[in-house]
């Protein structure tokens, strides 16, 4: 079938096989363009995740090349004491999530509504956030030594009772580890909950002001639920981090200790495979991380995103 | 239109190719550097991790250094530092070794740090035997930790080291403080150490300082105290998993070490169940402790604090086994090596820097000017000061090295762990050596 042409100058629709060929010309440009983002992915972090994936089921030193196993090191795994203990404290780091999340939402809400010396405090939460996790690491790991500045305040206030070894048991240095994370993260999670509630249209909030909702009607009937969103994202932020970024607050206030009471699955991955030089083995934990944190995700979108509710 | 979306995607894919290219330049740097001119590329482990600007340590190097670039025209060193961290260390040198980018050679730590590399360092078996006089200047006792399952056979086997040092954990103490409480000699074993700790505390004196958080002091002088209570051949049927780490020997030698953190005893003060092994020593630097256990390398240090009223002396021992009366019957070992990767491009070079900074006046000087006990027998014998001269007696021909250093890596690690655990109260010594034990057998075997 031939196009129809006009001959008046005015420019028309070109025929329909030069259309499909200009497509197929945009369409292998479009490939050039994104080649480069392509290889770097490929490059940092689809060859590193099948390196992984494949060291996992081999044994490896580093040093000599790997020898297959296949899935011996995930029987392994499932009888080791260390990593039951570092998933368990894991999953002590995640119970901090719903404390961080709906903790920052109300110090968010507080902020937005601009209570006395809101400025201050916006700053001032934020503030940890913009440290090094080593550096707050290495100021906590000071800051509780049992002649630290918290031991000493105890001790002039009356309250010399509750001075304690913080870190060098077992039981507090869990929890200690976990204030800390808290305390470093909150900040940012108020950050993104002013960034949403500053989005909101005021005349929602207007209303229900009109209708007699008070401060904290405001927050649960108005900006929770249309923050549903961020919350999820919240959520998934601060999960990620209980279970993928710890490293740094255990390396630099606990190193594990005591014993292996705060090894958290990261740390025993670098710990495997660095100091114990078994790369393999390290893989099949880093593996086992990867489903859990992704089933986790998975579940925790579910539940935020089923019929609305938080 | 079509040349404009030519140049920008030649741009973008350029920009790629470059963006490769310097990830590969950068990691082939020093591969460059190395071929490129008569330079000797040094990576400082083992205590020489310390080697920062203004200390002994730099000093020492610096020297060894000056003395090889002197008998070499137109030879220089380039120096890099190793993280202080064992496992910062560990990942460097596993990155390293894995991409084949080592430098000439390096200062490790010896023992099982070393062993650890066997595949990738380079035999010095043959550089040894054509070195006249090198194999002899040193005791067996102070090479075989450099060897492959730490027998050197008389310089027949496989030697991975050169040592430069040998070293123990020693008891120092404050001749002061002891005479306050009316004590005349230090503590010979712990039934008088436990004694000499309540003359202490009578007299208002902490007895000894240390740390106990981290499990490293305990660990130097539970092995320290195994000297007592093992036989001949005990260590390496513990290395061959022959002898378990529960067997009563071992209990026995760690029973009364644990007891020094004890509130029963009370040698320590609490503040020791928070510190490490670092911080356990400040006690006793600033003059407030009567004894403390260390490293030889404190010495100087020690003394510039204390001056004449230092005192050091072997770390007091429980029991009197066969091992006393073997060698100079104590605990010590090279506490660091000179190395030479399998990837050196230098390596006759390397060998000749080996040689001048492992012979008796590098020696001398490593001990005058870190606190490192010589290795050369005959360095020892002319030691003038009666404190060196002490610790580097108690080092030199040892009738075993020191557990930790000898044992894989992993197994030490977790030992720190358990013996901190028991030094702060939370399990005995038989818990504390049966979990190391349970941790031992469900390890894949590790090749020495």
């Amino acid at each position: 079938m031939s196009a129809v042409v006009e001959s008046d100058g005015l420019s028309r629709r070109p025929p329909l096989r030069r259309r499909r060929a200009r497509r197929r010309s945009d369409a292998k440009w479009a490939y050039v363009y994104v080649a480069p983002a392509v290889a770097l992915v490929v490059g940092f972090i689809g060859y590193p995740l099948a390196s992984v994936i494949y060291h996992a089921f081999t044994t490896w030193d580093g040093l000599s090349p790997p020898v297959w196993v296949g899935w011996h090191n995930f029987s392994l795994l499932f009888h080791d004491p260390i990593f039951r203990t570092a998933i368990r404290n894991n999953v002590l780091f995640a119970i901090s999530v719903p404390i961080e999340a709906i903790g920052a939402l109300i110090l968010a809400h507080l902020i937005h509504q601009r209570v006395p010396l809101w400025r201050f405090f916006r700053s001032t939460f934020f503030l940890p956030a913009i440290y090094s996790t080593v550096v707050i690491g290495v100021i906590i790991s000071v800051v509780l030594l049992p002649q630290g500045p918290v031991n000493q305040i105890l001790g002039h206030v009356g309250l010399s009772s509750l001075r304690h070894n913080w870190l060098e048991s077992s039981g507090t240095a869990i929890g200690s580890i976990i204030l800390v994370v808290i305390w470093a993260n909150i900040g940012y999670s108020v950050l993104i909950y002013l960034a949403g509630m500053s989005s909101l249209d005021p005349q929602l909030e207007e209303a229900a002001r009109l209708d007699g909702a008070k401060f904290w009607g405001v927050l649960w009937k108005v900006h929770a639920p249309n923050l549903r969103r961020v919350v999820e994202l919240v959520f998934v932020i601060n999960t990620i981090t209980a279970f993928a970024y710890m490293l740094p607050y255990i390396y630099t206030i606990t190193q594990g200790g005591p014993g292996f009471s705060t090894y958290a699955t990261e740390y025993y991955i670098y710990d495997t495979g660095f100091t114990g030089q078994r790369l393999g083995y390290a893989s099949a934990i880093g593996m086992v991380l990867a489903v859990i944190m992704l089933a986790i995700g998975a579940i925790q979108v579910r539940i935020l995103t089923r019929g609305g509710r938080i | 239109m079509t040349r404009k979306r030519g140049l920008l995607a030649t741009t973008a894919v350029l920009a790629a190719i470059i963006l490769g290219a310097c990830g590969s330049s950068s990691s082939g740097g020093s591969q460059k550097a190395r071929g490129g001119s008569h330079t000797l590329h040094l990576w400082l482990g083992g205590d020489l991790t310390q080697a920062t600007h203004g200390s002994p340590f730099l000093a020492w190097v610096d020297q060894q250094i000056g003395r090889f670039e002197v008998q070499n025209h137109g030879w220089k060193i380039v120096t890099s530092l190793l993280p202080f961290s064992n496992g910062a260390n560990a990942a460097q040198l596993e990155a390293a070794f894995a991409s084949h980018n080592t430098p000439d050679l390096m200062n490790l730590y010896s023992g099982q740090f070393t062993n650890a590399y066997t595949k990738v360092l380079l035999p010095l078996t043959s550089f040894v035997a054509k070195t006249p006089g090198l194999y002899g200047s040193i005791p067996e006792s102070v090479w075989n930790i450099e060897c492959t399952k730490y027998q050197c056979n008389g310089g027949k086997g496989t030697i991975l080291g050169v040592p430069w040092n040998s070293g123990a954990y020693y008891l120092f103490y404050n001749k002061a403080l002891l005479a306050k409480a009316g004590i005349a000699q230090p503590p010979a074993t712990y039934t008088q150490l436990f004694a000499d700790c309540t003359k202490l505390r009578a007299a208002g004196v902490l007895p000894l300082s240390m740390g106990a958080s981290d499990g490293y002091d305990t660990s130097n002088v539970f092995t320290s105290n195994l000297v007592s209570t093992l036989g001949p051949g005990d260590m390496s049927a513990i290395l061959a998993g022959k002898l378990g780490y529960d067997n009563p020997k071992l209990v026995a030698a760690l029973q009364p070490v644990l007891q020094l953190t004890s509130p029963s005893t009370k040698c320590t003060s609490t503040d020791a169940l928070g510190q490490d092994q670092l911080h356990g020593i400040n006690a006793f630097q600033a003059g407030q402790a009567a004894m403390t256990p260390y490293f030889g390398l404190q010495l100087a240090t020690f003394k510039q604090a204390l001056g004449t009223k230092l005192g050091v002396a072997p770390l007091p021992l429980s029991g009197s086994g066969p091992l006393l009366h073997v060698n100079n019957g104590y605990a010590g070992n090279p506490f660091d090596g000179w190395v030479i990767p399998k990837g050196s491009q230098n390596v006759a070079m390397a060998w000749k820097f080996i040689q001048i900074a492992s012979d008796a006046a590098a020696n001398r000087t490593s001990q005058s000017e870190m606190g490192l006990s010589p290795a050369v027998t005959s360095v020892v014998a002319r030691l003038r000061d009666p404190l060196q001269k002490t610790a580097a007696k108690l080092a030199a021909n040892p009738a075993i090295p020191e557990l930790d250093q000898v044992m894989p890596g992993t197994f030490a690690i977790f030992m720190y762990k358990q013996l901190g655990l028991g030094q702060e109260g939370k399990q005995s010594a038989e818990q504390t050596l049966k979990a190391l034990q349970q941790y031992a057998v469900s390890q894949p075997k590790q090749g020495q």
